[in-house]
């Protein structure tokens, strides 16, 4: 018994930042250059592993989900209707492991923003955050990309009000925008997703425009960590399944002093991390599960990671204390 | 010439030019192709004569890749069962048909002779031994003026789904092209599709193309690539049995509007040979042998034809410098001290 409790101390005096370090760059390496091992960890993962990338070690879910979307509606209900649904149930199993941790621990391009931040640090360029005001509007926008990504092929296969079908060309609207697109295949040499598509408008206005956004990114991620997260679909998409994940981020409300120690702290810049005194799940629809939020909460089992009601790593003073001591010297 | 004697000429040459005609064609057989539709009239040889000239050079040949409505395959639409139909055989000859599945297996098709000659086998879809490129192959041989005839059609299967994964993509078996050594007489092109089996051939291309007799490099042979309006080039296989041919453009919508980044269009690359062997051919004799094979495929229009790397990256880098100017100017208008309304004489 007393080993057990010895095990979760060092636990909780870790640092959880080292351990996410060292976990992004395996996943980074796994997803970007699996393919090259023969490695596939899977089809219709939640997390950017980007079908673009010619050595991906997995296959993110979004391509696969927007070319079903175009599903003509008088197949939906054969062959095609079951692999939507086969497809659907592939990617929850998947994210029902990590639940956001995905983003935290394993996307791709969540960890180039983190690489881009630990540069801006170096830089000693001060991070940038956004006022609760405009943080509640731009979160919204994921939602909305997400039901564009939905809808834009679905009027590819089907016609909406008697409007004429929307060309091929419209085809992964996500993905010609997705900075995961333009960026991840760098990584293996692959130039060919920098360029402008003039073959017709829908091409032209999509890569354009997945090539602003990009540039968007890059500039973003050296002010503002995380820049893109707060915008991406897949959060949104995640945060609809995100009650039925192992994983768990819960918080003891009678346990916080509201000193907002987790807010500042936290990249994506969710304030209701200190503010929310009520829920006992915490995961809100921006969070990655990155588990900073834990690390730098003072209180003894104020906020926990737990594995359904298996707590794996919580807020100790004792381990907060270790944590500052640490950093304080170097 | 009066004019009696002028008319009695024409009706001379008249009756006599399609017996000259159909001697040139026994001479000089067509190809052997294999098409995904059925031939405008698919035939049998005593039929063929005169379909074969009205299809050379014709128009909408499309490469010998069908009738008038040329069809192509997509590698992204697998499907269980194949059929392939062959554009004539000839009455008399041996007509053999074989296909090299992608794990190596050599199977031989079902080949139905007859009104409508054509080849069928399954491709049972998902990862495995059949996922990859098949090369389909029909081989007809018959002795005619005591001349062998070989006429060998050839055509590449990619039976893929990304669905299935790529997993392949890295092993040369799948990824390269593959020939077979029982065969008499056949084209090989390199790179014509990339590591995720999808086509690759673009306009523009300088394609590497090997001819092979038996598994090995025939020196000489007449090398020719039609494209898919007709365009044509001839050269002659090296000592290693190489022969380049550069692909030119060919598609051409008049409006820019009508310009499809998809467009596939079909090409044929054909060869032909002759050896001076000679032997007996089911108890005919023969001093010579004549070699003939086709093979299609498909090109697209190059990226680089509608894409620009200038334009993109000028497009990233304005949004960079637009981005930082402005948290710049942002963060500098939130600096400056408040300097309240002060008395200025
Ligand atoms: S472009 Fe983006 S959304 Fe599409 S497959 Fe790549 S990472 Fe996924
Ligand atoms: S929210 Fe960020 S970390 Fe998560 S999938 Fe999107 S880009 Fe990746
Ligand atoms: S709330 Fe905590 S776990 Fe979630 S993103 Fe913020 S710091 Fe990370």
């Amino acid at each position: 018994m007393n080993s057990l409790k010895d095990l979760r101390r060092v636990v909780n005096h870790a640092s959880l930042g080292r351990f996410r370090f060292y976990v992004q760059l395996f996943s980074f390496v796994l997803l970007i250059y699996g393919g090259y091992l023969a490695i596939n960890v899977g089809n219709q993962l939640p997390t950017f592993a980007c079908l673009y990338s010619d050595l991906h070690g997995g296959a993110c879910y979004l391509l696969g989900f927007q070319h079903q979307m175009a599903t003509p509606w008088s197949q939906l209900f054969g062959g095609r209707g079951l692999a939507i649904l086969i497809g659907l149930a592939t990617f929850v199993a998947f994210f029902v492991v990590f639940n956001k941790a995905w983003c935290g621990f394993i996307c791709p391009l969540g960890t180039l923003q983190d690489w881009l931040s630990s540069l801006r640090r170096k830089l000693n360029i001060r991070a940038a955050g956004y006022s609760e005001p405009v943080f509640q509007r731009l979160s919204k926008i994921k939602y909305v990309l997400l039901a564009l990504l939905i809808l834009i092929p679905m009027a590819i296969g089907n016609s909406f009000f008697g409007l004429p079908k929307l060309g091929h060309d419209w085809g992964v609207p996500f993905c010609m925008i997705c900075p995961g697109r333009t960026i991840l295949p760098l990584f293996t040499g692959d130039f060919s997703q920098l360029a402008i598509d003039f073959s017709s408008l829908a091409k032209l206005t999509l890569t354009a425009l997945g090539l602003a956004i990009t540039g968007l990114l890059i500039i973003g991620s050296l002010f503002k960590p995380r820049f893109f997260c707060l915008f991406c679909p897949m959060s949104a998409l995640h945060y609809i399944f995100s009650r039925t994940g192992l994983l768990r981020l819960t918080k003891n409300g009678a346990k916080c002093t509201r000193c907002g120690n987790c807010f500042r702290a936290c990249d994506m810049g969710i304030r209701a991390i200190a503010d929310d005194l009520e829920s006992k799940n915490i995961v809100k629809d921006d969070c990655m599960m990155c588990g900073k939020c834990i690390e730098v909460c003072p209180e003894d089992g104020c906020l926990q990671a737990k594995v359904l009601s298996l707590p794996v790593y919580e807020s100790t003073a004792e381990g907060f204390f270790k944590r500052m001591n640490r950093k304080n010297n170097g | 010439m009066n004019r009696p004697v002028l008319l009695f000429a024409s009706l001379l040459a008249l009756l006599l030019l399609p017996g000259v005609a159909k001697s040139a064609v026994a001479g000089e057989l067509d190809h052997l192709r294999l098409t995904l539709a059925p031939p405008a009239t698919a035939t049998t040889e005593a039929e063929a004569g005169d379909e074969e000239e009205c299809l050379e050079g014709h128009a909408d040949h499309g490469g010998g890749r069908g009738g008038r409505e040329v069809q192509l395959e997509s590698e992204h639409r697998p499907v269980p069962r194949r059929t392939y139909h062959l554009n004539h055989y000839r009455r008399g000859a041996e007509v053999n048909a074989y296909v090299r599945r992608p794990d190596g297996a050599v199977i031989e098709p079902e080949l139905i002779l007859g009104a409508s000659p054509r080849v069928s086998f399954s491709t049972p879809p998902g990862d495995g031994p059949t996922h990859g490129a098949h090369n389909v192959y029909v081989v007809e041989r018959g002795v005619e003026d005591e001349v062998l005839q070989v006429r060998v059609a050839k055509w590449i299967t990619m039976h893929h789904s990304c669905r299935w994964g790529h997993n392949g993509k890295f092993d040369p078996e799948l990824t390269n092209p593959q020939s077979l050594d029982t065969i008499p007489f056949e084209i090989v092109v390199d790179d014509l599709w990339n590591r995720n089996f999808h086509a690759a051939v673009t306009s523009g291309d300088n394609l590497r193309i090997t001819v092979l007799s038996y598994g090995e490099p025939v020196a000489g042979a007449e090398v020719t690539l039609t494209s898919e309006q007709g365009w044509r080039k001839t050269v002659t296989s090296d000592e290693q049995g190489v022969a380049h041919i550069q692909l030119v453009r060919d598609y051409y919508p008049s409006l820019w509007q009508d310009f499809r980044r998809s467009h596939r269009g079909p090409f044929e690359v054909s060869a032909r040979w002759q050896a001076d062997k000679s032997g007996q051919f089911r108890g005919q004799a023969y001093s010579m042998v004549s070699y003939r094979a086709t093979h299609p495929w498909v090109y697209s229009p190059p990226v680089r034809e509608y894409s620009s790397y200038g334009y993109g990256l000028l497009l990233a880098a304005a949004m960079m410098v637009v981005g930082g100017a402005g948290v710049y100017l942002h963060r500098e208008r939130r600096r400056r001290p408040y300097r309240g309304i002060v008395f200025d004489e």
